[in-house]
């Protein structure tokens, strides 16, 4: 079986990549604690969203292949968020679509339509560490960013592509990360990040992110509409686009359950 | 039967004006099939190869916010088997959503279920038999289904006005069963024969990591009694349907990486002994299975990108493969008057999923008897191939076939299939 759960996340880690600065912390630890949850704070109240997603994988011989998918994600007060999403291409998972219920102090449930069968499995999160369709992208890079999920370093600031921005370490908690840390760059003016290295569990610098292409929403939400994933061990890597933006939508809670994954075209 | 279904695809012309609407969408595959059996057959025609093309295509189209139509014709044509050769209509169904409720009408297709051996609850629709030998083809059921939605869980209803007999190989059809399936002898327990008015409902609900159905259903029983009738020197078997009640129960909870799956059904009626039946077991799935090979320095990661790497080292170099290790037991209280092969067996299972851009995976099984019948070995593996082909294998062993009565007549019925499908 194909693992697709937590594509929907996409769109919310999108909405991560906006990390604002918080001053006066005391210690580095306390100053990345408050960068993670003032960014939080910052991205409340888009209520829901949709978006066109394409993702091109490249292997290190340049041949590509492309993924096209939908998303739906619906924010949920006082828990992580919802999201669901559906394949278009390639044709052979089309119409496939995963659900996922992010939360903050437990795993995330996620379920998996699989048309031909007209069957929805629930399955484990625990393959968080695992490729997303074949992708650079792990589930855990798209999955919901929850605060608690990490623990924070502030490392300092630096001027990347002349902009400046802070660079913040997490590492995340979960025994089943695939990563021993991630240290990303903000940028100061926006708050949006530019750049992200992932570390693997021997400490190796594994992968980088580079976000691009901001644009603002509701004059509030920044959210990337490029976002380039390069693998360093690999020589692989996958660009996701994201088209047709939208926000507050009148999505309801009733739109992101087992059935409503059912119904999903 | 083929031959008035075939006629019938001239339906598609007509559904392709259809979709130039906003809102609408065509997919599905066409594709062809190749099978091989080693052994010769105790059928009449003793071929070994078979060549075989199908379609399965859906039209679906919104008629306005809350009102959706669907249409899924499918159709195979077979070398060797007329009664392999068939069309059904999968779906023809009017769907209506409301805000905490949904109304479907028309021909259509319902899963119910966890378990990956067998599908006990799965009962609303009748299994085609001569399309895929796992049980998982199912042929469209004429329905009125409402759906409601509560805080107490979803409450689903059923009419199902008219009963789909099962398919069966014909005299020339693989695997063989061991005698021919006369359909055209059909039985009823019900004097109203196909037409009885079939109910169920089902509840269902999650709680947390735990996902539970309930379900009462009665009507005709889609596992149709096969009775053996002489006819002159050889032996037919009549499909007879009797009527049933069946309560059911399906539960699957996720308890920290374990999936625990179970499914358990009591049927009663006139014609069958009350009994219960029970598929249980888990899934756990190994992440990364290789991926400490490389973490651990077992085998130098450099040694893994080098670009005359074998196929061997290639696979030994996949930190992504996952493998999941699939345990279920499968009984049934009547024993060896269950009338199905599985009132005894152990189905362990090992799911590869290599998670590369083809998408490439493989499911691995083994169904033991555990009364000293027989062994079921099946691999099926598919993998995508210029964007928008699947080229798929399955193949189906039948091992320690002398003592089983159930499966004794598959004993020359081992098989290797190759698939090439085409989805749009």
């Amino acid at each position: 079986m194909m693992k697709l759960t937590g594509l929907s996340a996409f769109t919310l880690l999108a909405a991560t990549m906006v990390m604002p600065f918080a001053a006066n912390a005391e210690t580095a630890e306390e100053k990345g604690l408050a960068i993670a949850i003032e960014s939080d704070k910052r991205d409340q109240g888009y209520v829901d969203s949709t978006s066109d997603m394409r993702m091109i994988l490249r292997n290190r011989a340049g041949k590509e292949s492309t993924r096209t998918m939908r998303a739906l994600s619906l924010e949920v007060e006082g828990d992580g968020d919802k999201s669901l999403s559906v394949f278009d291409e390639p044709a052979d998972v089309k119409g496939t679509a995963s659900l996922t219920w992010a939360h903050s102090t437990k795993p995330d449930e996620q379920w998996l339509y699989l048309p031909a069968l007209k069957r929805v499995k629930r399955i484990s999160s625990k393959n968080k560490s695992g490729p997303f369709m074949g992708s650079e992208f792990a589930f855990e890079d798209i999955g919901s960013q929850e605060v608690d999920k990490y623990s924070y370093k502030y490392l300092g600031d630096e001027v990347i592509d002349g902009a400046d921005a802070f660079i913040v370490e997490r590492i995340p908690l979960d025994k089943n990360s695939g990563y021993k840390k991630q240290v990303s760059w903000i940028e100061k003016e926006r708050y949006i990040m530019l750049k992200v290295d992932y570390y693997d569990r021997k400490n190796a610098l594994l992968k980088t992110l580079v976000p691009s292409e901001y644009e603002q929403y509701l004059d509030k939400f920044w959210r990337p509409l490029r976002m380039e994933m390069t693998n360093h061990q690999s020589g692989k890597s996958t660009t996701l686009t994201f088209a047709n933006y939208k926000f507050q939508t009148g999505l309801k809670d009733a739109d992101f359950n087992k059935n409503a994954l059912k119904r999903m075209r | 039967m083929a031959g008035m279904c075939l006629r019938h695809t001239g339906i598609l012309p007509v559904l392709a004006l259809l979709s130039s609407a906003a809102a609408a969408d065509w997919r599905g595959n066409v594709g062809y099939e190749f099978s091989y059996f080693p052994e010769t057959s105790q059928s009449q025609d003793n071929w070994q190869t078979s060549s075989s093309v199908a379609a399965d295509i859906e039209y679906y189209r919104d008629l306005s916010d809350e009102v959706s139509f669907t249409v899924r014709p499918f159709v195979r044509l077979d070398q060797r088997d007329d009664e392999r050769s068939h069309a059904d209509i999968r779906e023809l169904v009017l769907t209506t959503v409301g805000d905490n409720w949904e109304f479907n009408g028309g021909i259509d297709t319902v899963f119910w279920g966890v378990t990956e051996s067998r599908h006990l609850v799965d009962v609303i629709n009748q299994t085609d038999n001569v399309d895929g030998v796992d049980g998982e083809d199912k042929l469209g059921q004429v329905m009125l289904n409402l759906k409601l939605f509560r805080d107490s869980g979803d409450y689903e209803f059923y009419l199902l006005p008219h009963f789909r007999e099962r398919t069966f190989p014909g005299a020339d059809g693989r695997p063989f069963i061991g005698a021919v399936v006369d359909t055209d002898a059909v039985q009823y327990q019900s004097s109203d024969r196909s037409d009885h008015i079939d109910t169920a409902v089902r509840w269902s609900r999650s709680f947390d990591f735990w996902d539970l159905g309930l379900h009462y259903f009665y009507g005709t029983a889609r596992d149709p009694v096969l009775i053996p009738q002489l006819r002159g020197e050889s032996v037919a078997l009549i499909p007879r349907y009797i009527l049933m009640d069946q309560i059911g129960l399906d539960a699957q909870g996720l308890y920290d990486d374990w999936l625990l799956k179970t499914e358990i059904v009591h049927r009663s009626g006139r014609e069958l002994d009350d009994h219960i039946e029970l598929v249980t077991g888990f899934e756990y799935t190994f992440v990364g299975l290789l991926a400490g090979l490389q973490e651990n320095d077992i085998i130098s990661s450099e040694k893994c990108l080098a670009e005359d790497a074998g196929m061997l080292r290639r696979l030994i170099c996949n930190d992504r493969m996952d493998l999941g290790i699939v345990v279920e037991f499968l009984w049934d209280e009547r024993s060896d008057n269950a009338g199905h092969p599985f009132q005894r067996d152990l189905l362990t299972g090992f799911r590869f999923a290599l998670n590369d851009e083809q998408s490439t995976d493989a499911l691995l099984g083994v169904v033991q008897d555990l009364d000293g019948g027989a062994t079921t070995l099946s691999l099926e593996a598919s993998r995508r191939i210029f964007d928008s082909f699947r080229l798929g294998v399955e193949t189906r062993i039948f091992a320690n076939t002398d003592d089983d009565p159930a499966l004794n007549a598959f004993r020359d019925e081992s098989f290797i299939r190759l698939d090439l499908s085409y989805f749009f």
